[in-house]
This record gives structure tokens, C-alpha cells and sequence, in this order.
């Protein structure tokens, strides 16, 4: 059954292998050629430590170099991976593969992974995506919880954590509420020689997350944008439970309506209709859900939260500052990649709860895939949906550098060499 | 102007008006000062600096992007003020 998410996640985002680069792409890609490889790791960016991407980044360019195809190829299997690993997620704390297989498709299939999956800058939230649900399906897996895990595998997974804070800011929101999901996904766990690990995983965030930025700007410039972004941060605290809420109601919008929401029409009485059915329905399930399943609703609850207040926090500026109505600040779609993960997995966790208190559960879950794969193809069908492909980007930077090289260069072989790495055709 | 640079021997410098990248490149919230126009895309491919046995260098007019302090050190190199694209050997282009 995993085939089938992986079939129609294939389907919809095979087209990001014919995106350009764009705007901030071309500033990591500048400064990973044009400063030293200490510097380009260290280097944070709007408020994000980027290490770990910046090191997957490094290593793809060495393979690739600038042609974009491979960059976007390597985006889309990373996105498959994770497709693959919501299944297995899904489908070990419901214990139906029916259920894995209608998270993961409307997971992965998702118009709000077009923001993210088609800009190269936002890759680090793909990988972060990827370690939380590496960790996430063996934390889960069945099998495994008979007894409690081992303290290695505690400090493995929370290592990973630490990792994903260090691919995207709102990795930093997984390994701050790892500690909470952890024990209520796993809560035989709460052993002396286990609990260490997480516990220690937040604090050693901070202290990660501030200590690599006092590093680099001891031996950098501070950028005036990062500088504003700490005290815009302070002054518009006020603003974040209002944008917290936005973000958490588009998210569940849209992931529960998938293509049959029409771009741009958020905040419409069908979104409000399907928030306030999706938070009666889930408040249900956990006061009178099973134990197993209130369980894991609650720490996707938190994970959710926790992902989603970082952005909150980093974005409340625009809102508090610079007047920007929140629930259009929140439609940017590259804020939900990661974010999404755990809206789907507590509908499917409603869902199978709905299943366990019929007769017929295997027939209620049946018919839950069903009607969602109808619903979404006919949705995308009509959608229209298009993915921006930056060909106007990569039009502007084939004449720049047919420019400079029709200046500066005779030679066919270099002419033919940048002609290659730039994915254009030189005179 | 072609012509003019292939009939430079090798070790010719070369300097081109920098220009200002597209919108289409840029973005609404990215400036010349962080993405200091067609040095920015040159470095990429050439981040010596030279091609084809010439140096390229980029005229930039605007003060406030050649000062820029977080400069990349690499691409900083490509970037120079007018006054100074002068001197024998020194072939110009748009």
C-alpha cells in the first residue's frame, strides 16, 4: 500500500525537477563558493542555524555543481522518503495500513508542499521533515513497544532532533517539544536510564542554537537583517497567539481540504466550517478516545504547537510591525511543509477512533481512503494547480552570464563547461 | 568588443558594468547590496576570478554595495569602483 501515497506524491511534485533557482538560492550559492567552508556552514540566515543543510548542500553541490535538476531531484526523493516514513508512522499508531496509506498520500500530495519542495533555499525544512519522522517511526514502531527503549536509542533520537534543529528554524520547535512527545508516545520510556536524553535535548538546543551564533559573529559581522530580527522578534511578542492560531487553522484547511480548496480563499466559511469540524471532532476523541490513541493525539498536538510557535514567534513581526493581516501572512506556503506532518497524522488518529466504535471499522476506514483519493483527484484535476518554475530566472542568468563570457572569453571548451553548469545555452 | 578581448593576450583584465539582476532573479526582498548584480552569478562559475586566462572584474557605481561589510571575500574581489578600471591592457564591456 505504500505505493500508492508514493504514486501520487510522484505524480504531483514531479514537476519541481524542472525548477530554477530564486532570489535566496542564488545568495547560499554565492556565498558557498565565495567564503570559506567554515564560514559558509556556521553562517545563520534570518534567524535560522543552518548547519546541517548548509553540510547536505555543500556535498550536492560537489556532486552536482549549479545545474538545478540534480539539486531539485535530490528535493523529491528526500520528499518521497518522508512520504514513505509518514506511512509506516500512521500506520503504526493505527494499526491500519489503510489509515498510513490516507495520511501519507494527503501528507504528501499536498498543495502546501509547494512552497517548500520548489525553492532550493527551503530544503533544510525537507531534511528536518526527515529526521523528525526517521525518529517518529521508530519511536513509534509496534514491535518495539513491549518494553521500553534503550538509553541508546534515546540519545540516538534525540540527537537526531538536535540534528533537525540545526537543518531549519522550526526544527528547533521538534526538539523543544521532543521531551513531552517522547514520554506520551512512549511513556514506558520514563526510565532512569532512558528519560536523560530528551530531557537534556531543549536545553541543549538553546544553548546549541545560541552558542554557534556568538561563534560566528565573533569572527563576523553582524548583518543588520539579523540583528533586527531579535529585537523585532521581542517587540512583537503580543502578536503571537493570534498568528499561532492562524497558522494552526490554515494548516488544517488545507490539509484536510487539500485541492478542493481553491488557492487564496482562505479565511471562506468552508475553511472555518472544516477548523471548527476538525476541533470538535478531534476535542472528542481526546476526552473519550482510547488510550493508545489520546496518547498519540496529544503529542501530535504538541508537536504541532511547538512547530508551529516557532513561526509564530519569527513571523508575529509582520503582523505586529509591519501590519500585515495574519491570516494572509499564514497562506505562505512555506511555512507548513513540517508543520502539516502531525494535522494529518491526528486526523487520521480521529479517524481511526471513529473506525473503533463501529461494528465495521475495517469498512469505516475503507471508505475514509476512498472518499479522500476521489475527493483529491478530482480536486487536483480541477485545481490547475502549477508549479512556478523560475524559467524567467533562468532566462535573466543565461543572459547575464552570455554577457561576461561573450566579453571575456574565446575558448569553446570553458565557454561549453559554464554552458553545462548553468543549464543554458551560450553563444 | 569581442574582437577587442580575444585580441588581448592572456593576463588582460577585464572589466564589465556590473548592471543590476532582474526581479525575476532577485526577488521582492533581495537588494544589490546582498546580491551585487552580475558579479554575484559570475563567482559561481568562475570564483578566481578569471576566465580564459583574463582577470574579469565589475564595475559597481553604488558606494553603499561595494562597502558592504558581510561580503562574501571571494565575490568582494570582483567588485571594483569605476576610478579604478583604468590603465594599459584594460578592456572594457557592457
Amino acid at each position: 500500500l505504500v505505493l500508492v501515497p508514493l504514486a501520487f506524491s510522484a505524480w504531483v511534485y514531479l514537476p519541481i525537477t524542472h525548477v530554477y533557482f530564486w532570489a535566496d538560492d542564488f545568495i547560499n550559492l554565492t556565498d558557498l563558493v565565495a567564503r570559506d567552508r567554515l564560514d559558509f556552514l556556521l553562517r545563520p540566515d534570518g534567524g535560522h542555524n543552518l548547519v546541517v543543510w548548509r553540510a547536505v548542500c555543500l556535498i550536492a553541490y560537489t556532486l552536482f555543481g549549479f545545474r538545478a535538476e540534480p539539486h531539485y531531484w535530490l528535493i523529491l526523493a528526500t520528499h518521497l522518503l518522508n512520504v514513505a516514513l509518514l506511512f509506516v508512522v500512521v500506520r503504526s499508531l493505527t494499526g491500519s495500513a489503510l489509515l498510513g496509506c490516507l495520511g501519507a498520500t494527503l501528507w504528501g500530495t499536498s498543495p502546501l508542499a509547494a512552497g517548500t519542495l520548489a525553492w532550493y533555499s527551503v530544503y533544510g525544512q525537507v531534511l528536518a521533515a526527515f529526521l523528525l519522522l526517521v525518529v517518529l517511526a521508530q519511536v513509534t514502531h509496534r514491535g518495539a513497544a513491549a518494553g521500553p527503549p534503550s538509553a541508546r536509542a534515546a540519545w540516538g533520537w534525540s540527537g537526531c532532533m538536535l540534528l533537525a534543529s540545526l537543518c531549519f528554524g522550526i526544527g528547533i520547535g521538534m526538539a523543544m517539544v521532543f521531551p513531552v512527545m517522547f514520554f506520551l508516545l512512549r511513556p514506558n520510556a520514563w526510565t532512569r536510564g532512558v528519560r536523560i536524553a530528551p530531557l537534556v535535548l531543549p536545553l541543549v538546543t538553546v544553548a546549541l542554537y545560541i552558542g554557534l551564533r556568538r561563534l560566528y559573529f565573533s569572527m563576523a559581522p553582524m548583518t543588520l537583517v539579523e540583528a533586527l530580527q531579535f529585537w523585532f522578534m521581542r517587540a512583537s511578542l503580543g502578536g503571537v497567539p493570534r498568528v499561532l492560531a492562524e497558522l494552526l487553522g490554515f494548516s488544517v484547511a488545507t490539509s484536510v481540504r487539500s485541492f478542493a480548496m481553491a488557492p487564496g480563499t482562505y479565511p471562506d466559511v468552508a475553511s472555518m466550517a472544516t477548523v471548527a469540524g476538525f476541533a470538535v471532532a478531534g476535542a472528542l476523541a481526546l476526552v473519550h478516545g482510547e488510550p493508545d490513541l489520546r496518547r498519540a493525539m496529544f503529542a501530535m498536538l504538541v508537536l504541532a504547537l511547538g512547530m508551529y510557535a516557532v513561526i509564530a514567534v519569527a513571523r508575529a513581526s509582520f503582523y505586529v510591525i509591519f501590519h500585515l493581516d495574519p491570516a494572509a501572512l499564514v497562506t505562505w506556503t512555506r511555512y507548513h511543509y513540517a508543520g502539516t506532518i502531525p494535522i494529518v497524522v491526528l486526523l487520521c488518529l480521529v479517524a481511526e477512533q471513529a473506525a473503533r466504535l463501529s461494528h465495521r471499522a475495517a469498512a469505516v476506514r475503507a471508505f475514509a481512503l476512498a472518499a479522500a483519493t476521489v475527493v483529491g483527484v478530482v480536486g487536483f484535476a480541477r485545481s490547475g494547480f502549477a508549479i512556478e518554475d523560475q524559467q524567467a530566472a533562468r532566462m535573466s542568468v543565461a543572459t547575464a552570464w552570455r554577457r561576461c563570457v561573450r566579453t571575456s572569453s574565446r575558448s569553446r571548451p570553458e565557454r561549453q563547461s559554464i554552458s553545462r553548469t548553468a543549464s543554458c545555452r551560450l553563444p | 568588443m569581442r574582437a577587442d578581448v580575444i585580441a588581448q593576450p592572456p593576463g588582460t583584465t577585464v572589466y564589465l558594468e556590473n548592471g543590476v539582476l532582474p526581479f525575476t532573479v532577485t526577488g521582492p526582498m533581495i537588494n544589490q547590496e546582498l546580491l551585487p548584480g552580475r558579479a554575484a552569478l559570475f563567482v559561481l562559475v568562475a570564483p578566481s576570478g578569471v576566465l580564459d586566462g583574463r582577470s574579469v572584474r565589475f564595475i559597481e557605481p553604488d558606494p553603499k554595495v561595494l562597502a558592504y561589510d558581510d561580503r562574501a571575500p571571494k565575490l568582494r574581489a570582483l567588485l571594483v569602483p569605476r576610478e579604478a578600471a583604468t590603465g594599459p591592457g584594460v578592456v572594457h564591456g557592457r
